[in-house]
């Protein structure tokens, strides 16, 4: 039976993907750098960063899913860098190589933020990149890394989808949507260093998992945006928020000039049938339950 | 100022380091054997120093306390697209010149990072200039991809000026004696025929060290900031560069032509380097391929750098 290889397993996204691809009656062997005692499938310890020269994928492996990587660092540092290439540019590069000749096909995911800031809005696969932070530079460079493979090797079939912001339970606390709830429950005044006419995309986890499973299942070659299907500015996402809290909340922007992101993801639909069930205020309503109970703050008035 | 040079023993290093010293300034050559290669070379603005890149500690370089311009030529050269390889490459190229541009960072204020024209992989468009898309399609261009991202944000966010030069294929003293060239050169040495293997019309963009050395050494003058495309400004086919080598080595033959493979084709514009650096090549082919001729097969050895000791790195 053939075996479909998750790397990044244990991460946010890897263990709902996993667990959906299982439920679809797939086999998976799923992999990551850390171990974690409360994963609810077996898993392998591999540093894809610093493999043995020997490492390959199984013989039976028919597609490798790549969604190991590193989130975004604020700020730049040396260290940073290298955390940044290691994790998202090298490990994909082994990724690539443990492939041989046996593995067929890989799907690769990137991020939106790959896409030039003067890119139009929403975003077509065919809009300019040029990265500007060191993630987006390190996962621009990982899709290099899988164009050098496919050069080289010209029946491997190769996707790359590049996903917008995902969020839901596991997010790290400095996403926008979370720095809103937090200020919402805590105090009722909500602030964000940005304008408010500020689009951003967002898709919820348990959506990205869903649309990760069809890249999987029957995503041909190429490049494919997976977005959650409608921008939202941050002055919706704070209104968004204040409805879904108990209380009542107020919001004021700064002036910082941000990027737009939202992306075009009409080729993924047509090919897959993917469309995202989770709107933005039922992602939103799901989080504050699951942020207030992880930072054990009352959702009702102090 | 004092300018600090990467890969110092390379091709272009060693052609490099003479240059600037001849031109008052004071150089630190660092290389795994610089001060072996430059022990004959006395100069008292020159203090080479046997430096490790990939090596994880001090970088010993604490003791310059004035204006530092480094010049990043430290390479692995291949072309392989054993992705298993990125490591090895990285860890010199990128690894290397982050961690070395971070120990020097109070004292910085210049890099001139050599990159190279794989960068663009095989465009369509030809001549290909600055603008264009990067397509590398080898881990030595995804590597130096990698570098020119990594530098470029480590110059923007410590406010250090940088000019990467996106170099064409290099010929010259220290070039490593593989590719066309260098074939052709020796099949017509020993009176055999120089065989074309692709498609004799493909063509390439070579560039003598000599060049690329003054194409630096206008940018250490200029401070120029940018990227800049450092090529001969033509392409040449490979059936014209096996006559040139046949010409040479006065050999009578014709190449012998039996195309396996299409063939790819480079050729760099060089409009931005001509225009901001008032770069022009100056070394036609037919004379550079005549004095590769003369350094390796006349007795009369011509080196243009005099003092050549040791052996060259890499």
């Amino acid at each position: 039976m053939s075996v479909i290889v998750v790397t990044g397993a244990a991460g946010q996204l890897g263990r709902s993907t996993v667990q959906l691809l299982q439920s679809q009656g797939m086999l998976v062997h799923a992999y990551d750098r850390v171990s974690s005692e409360s994963l609810p499938f077996s898993h392998t310890l591999v540093d894809l960063a610093n493999p043995r020269s020997d490492f390959y994928w199984p013989e039976e492996t028919e597609t490798v899913l790549h969604l190991a990587g590193s989130r975004d660092i604020a700020g730049f540092s040396s260290a940073a860098a290298q955390e940044m290439l290691d994790s998202n540019l090298l490990s994909t590069a082994t990724a690539l190589a443990a492939c041989g000749s046996h593995v067929r096909r890989f799907v690769y995911v990137s991020s939106m933020s790959v896409y030039a800031a003067d890119a139009p809005v929403p975003t077509p696969e065919s809009g300019p990149t040029d990265p500007v932070s060191l993630y987006a530079k390190s996962k621009w460079l990982g899709e290099q890394a899988c164009h050098v493979f496919q050069t080289a090797n010209s029946a491997f079939q190769l996707t790359i989808v590049r996903l917008a912001q995902v969020y839901g339970p596991g997010s790290p606390d400095h996403l926008a949507i979370y720095k809103l709830i937090d200020q919402a429950l805590r105090t009722g005044c909500m602030y964000l260093d940005c304008m408010p006419d500020l689009k951003r995309d967002f898709i919820y986890l348990d959506d990205a998992a869903i649309a990760l499973v069809y890249a999987v299942q029957t995503c041909p070659s190429g490049i494919y945006n997976i977005g959650g299907g409608k921008p939202v500015t941050m002055q919706e996402l704070a209104d968004i928020v204040a409805a879904s809290v108990a209380s009542p909340a107020t919001v004021s922007f700064g002036m910082k000039r941000g990027t737009d992101r939202a992306l075009a993801a009409d080729a993924f639909r047509t090919i897959t049938g993917f469309v995202p069930l989770i709107s933005i205020q039922d992602g939103i309503a799901r989080d504050v339950e699951w942020y207030s109970q992880k930072h054990n703050i009352s959702r009702g008035k102090e | 100022m004092i300018w600090v040079i990467t890969g110092a023993t390379g091709l272009i290093g060693r052609s490099l380091v003479p240059a600037l010293l001849g031109k008052g300034h004071r150089v630190v050559a660092l290389s795994r054997s610089a001060s072996n290669f430059y022990a004959g070379f006395d100069h008292h603005r020159l203090d080479a120093r046997n430096f490790d890149l990939t090596s994880n500690s001090s970088m010993g370089l604490g003791d310059l306390s004035e204006d530092v311009g480094l010049i990043m030529l430290a390479s692995k050269i291949s072309v392989s697209t054993d992705l298993r390889k990125l490591v090895d490459h990285m860890a010199i190229d990128t690894y290397g010149h982050i961690r070395l541009t971070e120990s020097l960072r109070s004292v910085l204020t210049h890099i001139i990072y050599a990159s190279s024209c794989t960068v663009y992989g095989w465009p369509s468009q030809l001549p290909v200039d600055e603008s264009a898309t990067l397509n590398p399609s080898s881990v030595y261009a995804l590597t130096k991809v990698a570098s020119e991202h990594m530098i470029t944000s480590m110059c923007h966010n410590w406010g250090i000026s940088l000019a990467i030069l996106r170099i064409s294929q290099l010929y010259g003293p220290g070039a490593p004696l593989i590719g066309a060239m260098y074939n052709f050169l020796k099949a017509a040495y020993a009176g055999d025929r120089p065989s074309i293997t692709c498609n004799p019309d493909s063509y390439r963009d070579y560039c003598h060290v000599a060049d690329v050395v003054r194409a630096i050494d206008a940018v250490v003058l200029q401070n120029s900031k940018g990227i800049y495309n450092i090529g001969s400004g033509q392409p040449t086919s490979i059936l014209n560069l096996a006559k040139i080598c046949l010409q040479v080595a006065s050999c009578n033959l014709e190449p012998e032509i039996e195309p396996r493979t299409i063939g790819t084709n480079m050729w760099l514009d060089i409009s931005r380097a001509r225009n901001e650096l008032s770069y022009e090549p100056r070394i036609e082919l037919q004379l550079g391929v005549q004095m590769e001729y003369e350094r390796l097969y006349s007795n009369h050895q011509k080196m243009p750098v005099q003092f050549c000791k040791g052996s060259p790195e890499g």
